[in-house]
């Protein structure tokens, strides 16, 4: 009669089958709950063992850098009895960490230190989501701020108060390809402007209409506008009102008109070669370290970390010297990942005693082995001059672009203020706009106005 | 006559032939990228970005594999995805079914309305209400475990559920309910004996797709989810993309691997919900 | 006797809720409880709605008519929405967005349904078939992003390289202004399994019977596919349809792995809404004008999801509703 039903044979044995999945299924949330349970209760006990401050910690990094962090971790914890960190890392392929971090913050629950990026730091500043540190500059931590490198603290600073601590500081230098230079004919590094534009230039290689090899780009890795500024005296262009001018700022001017001369290159050809050596999905290689650009405004991490992995032939035949720019001296942009502590946190006091241990403070040895792996700058000064670091710069010759500006008087963090993820957008679009040739330098700078003046 | 069978014979075979010819072309467009994907996981990082491409690794690291794997916790991760899966399969088999019958073999008055009113729900995206919502979570102490994931499905949370069973379950004729009804059955009863029975490709379905989203959910994790040891293995891919370098054959070895346990899942179970019933002319009867 | 009934070819005879007085009557005395055990059966949904979606949603809302930036709110009426209406980018997007659904939708669907069918006929080794065409909707979707990219790089991309060899035009494909958007159409369509076993698990809720007797009245293929195939899965095809639009109008996860901080593409052209939504809300802060966005995106595609279900009354046949 009813001719939907199939044999009830079957259906007693999808019924079995099912029922014998549930039952596995529960069996595998008993068995995680009993470890579950077992842990907290090992917690528990250690807990009331000794008073302890539990601090938790939220970072983006992955991959090398996450074992350096957790063993960061395991060390601080096994020198600090009276603080426990737990560290969460927060993948973030698509830029989903700010999310998670002010939900939190909006409801109360905050991790008690967060590594942010720093162009979210003056948004977080200006609306009240993160803890001033200023109180716990006293006791022994009250020459922190000297301790600092200058830059640091002006990328930390808002309205007069630190609100963020670097864990890492980058530099960033000219890195170029010896074998290229000799290839080319180019006898020693560029060391004006002018030499940078007239070497690349030779460089760019097109065979069956396909780019193979590039000189220079000021695009490459999406690192555009805002990581030149330094060099051309263009990183805080404000006018008298506190509104952000780079139209009437002499050195953007100069900048934008620089980025515009290399628009006379193919934009897309030079993205589709990019990807191709692997700029995708928060992918760093970029063209140069496969050996196909002559020069890359680049970090340390290029030829402590990504050569290695991605290329070690490259050791040897490469260096790197401070950017020629505009300036008169050797400069560099002060940025980094910084570390902040949310508002709404329940230890801060405990939470800043970590940030300054993370950055260095008093820990100099430490941390200067770490910046070697990791390919950073530290955050201050006196970190550099330690024995691992010294031995650091020995063995990487190539390190020496890095260090003399991060004290140069040229070298300038970005000013915090509550626009300035909306500006760092702006002037990454305005690059690819001026490129692309859909923009000109004018209209560039007007556009990175208007956006960063948003309210 | 025989020419005639013949003429049918040949059609037959060419038919065939131009289906399996279509089944190629697609079969090599849709499973090309696939084996770039497993033949980059056995690469070198050096060779999967080299240029011109290359096609064969050599050598063949085998070691991507095994290196992968316990470069993360990775059995973990498999581990706490299975719960994940288990415990949401349950939630939406029982609330989803009743809620989808609910909305097809009853008629009742503002049924459509509500229904249109929850198929809504699924038009506003995750990110527009995050904070309002995990700060509601939180309220309920509901955050830093896979509870914001888990309890709601047992309430009708999957709406992509329960729309699926509705829609299925609107393909039975209402007779068959009636049938039910005058035999003195009631609405439970014949849910259970005769429905559900009835809708198992339905319900196999939903609960691949559930396993298949949980298996690929990473959002709901990486906001609701505080410790790290809990982590779906969605969330544990994106440790093998490294913040400065990455390892690109171990993106995709780690891709493969996590895409390997359902294929064999969706090889073996397709019977269940895509069982064999032979469509072809039933008429060899000239 | 109901046995034959049922085996009419039923879809040749749709019948648009047809009332007769008989039906009426039964419906008003039971009505009552009808309501009651229909609202028995669908209360999980309604305690889950009014616990965890009512208060997120309205919240939303309220803040679209304010400064919200995930700590304060202050009123400012409707400023959030003049402002979204002078935005250019705002614009932009949604032409983006909407652009993707127009093409994806319609090919998405065909595609998988087509699929389905062919898999759906006795072929040897479909099963295999099957698993492969599924596969590519399972892969991770940042592994199969940078499949994509890899295999249509205009400059190293296997595809280009096939298409210069054939002589013909080699687009740009993401980097350009022009192919972007189509070259994600294209990566939605790699992961076209999803739907299409949807269609196939439709496919076979199709009683045998029905073929027999159409079969027996002398239909062929062409005849079977749309008197029988397309009206007995249009339920499934009304699922599947608005399914899809849901996700092409959220579309962004793969717009940001592919553009990796080139944000909106080149140009603008694969600036897309959601993306930008998040942009607003999670990296300026500015969570009033993100929810006025996302109360923009709700009252348009609840609008067309509403036709949507109006216009199924004419080409979705629920055998349930006879």
């Amino acid at each position: 009669m009813n001719i939907f039903r199939r044999e009830s044979g079957s259906a007693k044995r999808r019924l079995t089958s099912r029922l014998a999945m549930g039952a596995a299924a529960l069996t595998l949330v008993g068995a995680l709950a009993v470890t579950a349970a077992t842990q907290t209760t090992t917690a528990a006990t250690q807990k009331r063992a000794a008073p302890v401050v539990h601090l938790t910690w939220w970072t983006m990094w992955s991959g090398a850098t996450l074992k350096m962090v957790n063993n960061m971790v395991t060390t601080f914890n096994k020198t600090h009895p009276g603080i426990r960190v737990t560290e969460t890392s927060i993948p973030s392929a698509a830029t989903t960490s700010t999310a998670k971090l002010l939900s939190s913050i909006a409801a109360g629950n905050p991790p008690d230190v967060f590594t942010e990026w720093w162009p979210e730091i003056g948004s977080f500043a200006a609306h009240g989501d993160l803890t001033a540190m200023d109180p716990y500059l006293t006791g022994s931590y009250s020459g922190f701020k000297s301790w600092e490198y200058p830059v640091a603290v002006q990328g930390g600073t808002y309205k007069g108060m630190l609100w963020a601590v670097p864990m890492s500081l980058n530099s960033w230098a000219l890195y170029y390809n010896k074998d290229l230079l000799a290839k080319y004919g180019i006898t020693s590094p560029p060391k004006t402007l002018a030499e940078l534009n007239a070497d690349q230039a030779k460089m760019w290689v097109t065979s069956n209409g396909q780019l193979t090899q590039i000189g220079f780009y000021p695009y490459t890795n999406e690192n555009g506008f805002q990581f030149y500024t330094t060099f051309f005296g263009a990183t805080n262009c404000f006018n008298k009102a506190g509104k952000y001018d780079f139209e009437n700022c002499k050195g953007a001017k100069a900048e934008m008109n620089w980025i515009a001369s290399y628009a006379k290159y193919s934009y897309s050809q030079v993205m589709a070669l990019q990807t191709a050596l692997g700029q995708v999905a928060g992918g760093q290689t970029d063209i140069w370290t496969p050996g196909k650009s002559g020069f890359v405004l680049s970090g340390p991490w290029e030829g402590a970390m990504e050569i290695p992995a991605s290329n070690p032939g490259m050791a040897g035949h490469f260096g790197v010297e401070p950017f020629p720019g505009i300036v008169g001296g050797p400069s560099t942009i002060g940025q980094g990942n910084f570390n902040i502590i949310p508002r709404g946190t329940k230890h801060p006091k405990e939470a800043f005693e970590f940030v300054a241990w993370l950055a260095g403070f008093h820990n100099e040895t430490y941390t200067a082995n770490l910046d070697r792996q990791g390919g950073w700058i530290p955050a201050g000064p006196s970190i550099t001059k330690t024995k691992p670091y010294q031995a650091w710069l020995k063995a990487d010759p190539w390190m020496k672009g890095f260090l003399p500006p991060m004290t140069s008087k040229y070298t300038q963090a970005p000013a915090l203020t509550p626009t300035q993820a909306q500006l760092f957008d702006a002037e990454n679009t305005a690059t690819a706009n001026v490129l692309q040739k859909i923009m000109t330098p004018t209209q560039a700078l007007q556009y990175i106005d208007k956006q960063a003046n948003k309210g | 006559m025989r020419l005639a069978v013949n003429g049918r014979t040949l059609h037959k075979v060419v038919a065939g032939l131009g289906k399996h010819a279509v089944l190629l072309v697609v079969t090599v467009v849709l499973g090309f990228p696939l084996l770039w994907m497993v033949l980059t996981s056995l690469k070198s990082n050096y060779q999967s970005l080299h240029i011109p491409p290359v096609w064969w690794p050599h050598p063949i690291l085998w070691r991507n594999y095994p290196q992968m794997i316990h470069a993360v916790a990775f059995y973990r991760f498999v581990l706490n995805t299975l719960m994940y899966a288990g415990l949401t399969i349950v939630g939406v088999c029982i609330s989803s079914s009743l809620v989808a019958y609910g909305f097809s073999r009853i008629r009742w008055r503002g049924r459509d309305f509500l229904f249109q009113v929850m198929v809504s729900t699924m038009l506003i995206p995750f990110f527009a209400t995050l904070i309002p919502l995990f700060v509601m979570y939180r309220h309920f102490h509901m955050v830093g475990w896979y509870l914001p994931l888990v309890v709601p499905t047992f309430l009708g949370s999957s709406v992509f559920s329960s729309f699926l069973l509705r829609q299925f379950f609107m393909t039975i004729p209402q007779s068959v309910s009636d049938a039910a009804r005058m035999d003195g059955a009631n609405e439970l009863t014949i849910f259970s004996r005769v429905i559900l029975r009835m809708a198992k490709p339905a319900l196999a379905t939903v609960i691949l797709f559930q396993f298949i989203y949980c298996w690929n959910d990473y959002l709901g994790p990486l906001i609701y989810i505080n410790t790290q040891t809990w982590y779906p293995i969605s969330l544990g891919l994106y440790f093998i993309l490294g913040t400065y370098t990455t390892n690109w054959p171990w993106v995709m070895a780690a891709a493969t691997a996590a895409t390997l346990p359902i294929i064999v899942l969706f090889f073996f179970t397709q019977r269940t919900f895509i069982a064999g019933i032979a469509i072809q002319g039933t008429g060899a009867k000239g | 006797m109901r046995a034959t009934k049922e085996a009419e070819p039923q879809a040749a005879k749709m019948r648009r809720g047809s009332h007769r007085p008989r039906d009426s009557v039964r419906r008003r005395s039971w009505s009552g409880r009808r309501t009651r055990n229909g609202l028995l059966f669908v209360s999980p949904w309604v305690i889950g709605f009014l616990l965890f979606f009512a208060y997120p949603f309205f919240a939303t809302i309220y803040y679209s008519f304010t400064n919200f930036d995930g700590t304060t709110a202050k009123w400012i009426g409707l400023t959030n929405f003049i402002n979204l209406f002078h935005d250019p980018l705002f614009r932009t997007s949604l032409f983006n967005t909407f652009f993707y659904t127009v093409f994806e939708l319609p090919l998405s669907t065909a595609a998988a349904l087509g699929l389905a069918l062919l898999l759906n006929m006795d072929v040897k080794g479909r099963a295999v078939y099957r698993t492969i065409f599924y596969i590519p909707s399972i892969v991770p979707l940042v592994a199969s992003c940078i499949i994509f990219v890899w295999m249509f790089n205009p400059a190293t991309g296997i595809v280009n390289d096939l298409l210069i060899g054939a002589h013909l035009p080699a687009p740009g494909w993401f980097f350009s202004i022009a192919w972007s958007k189509p070259s994600f159409i294209l990566l939605g369509l790699w992961g076209v399994g999803q739907p299409m076993v949807i269609y196939l698990a439709g496919l076979q809720s199709i009683p045998a019977e029905m073929y027999e007797v159409a079969a027996l009245d002398g239909a062929g293929p062409w005849q079977r596919l749309r008197f029988i195939i397309l009206p007995m899965l249009s339920p499934v095809i009304l699922f599947n349809v608005i399914l899809q639009l849901v996700a092409c109008f959220s579309y962004f996860t793969q717009v940001q792995v592919i553009e990796n901080g080139d944000i909106g593409g080149p140009g603008t052209s694969t600036w897309m809404y959601v993306q930008y939504l998040y942009q607003q809300a999670f990296e300026y802060l500015k969570l009033g004008y993100s929810s006025a966005m996302a109360f923009f995106l709700f009252v348009i595609s609840a609008i067309v999801m509403v036709l949507l279900f109006r216009s199924s009354s004419r080409w979705v046949y629920y055998a349930s509703e006879r």
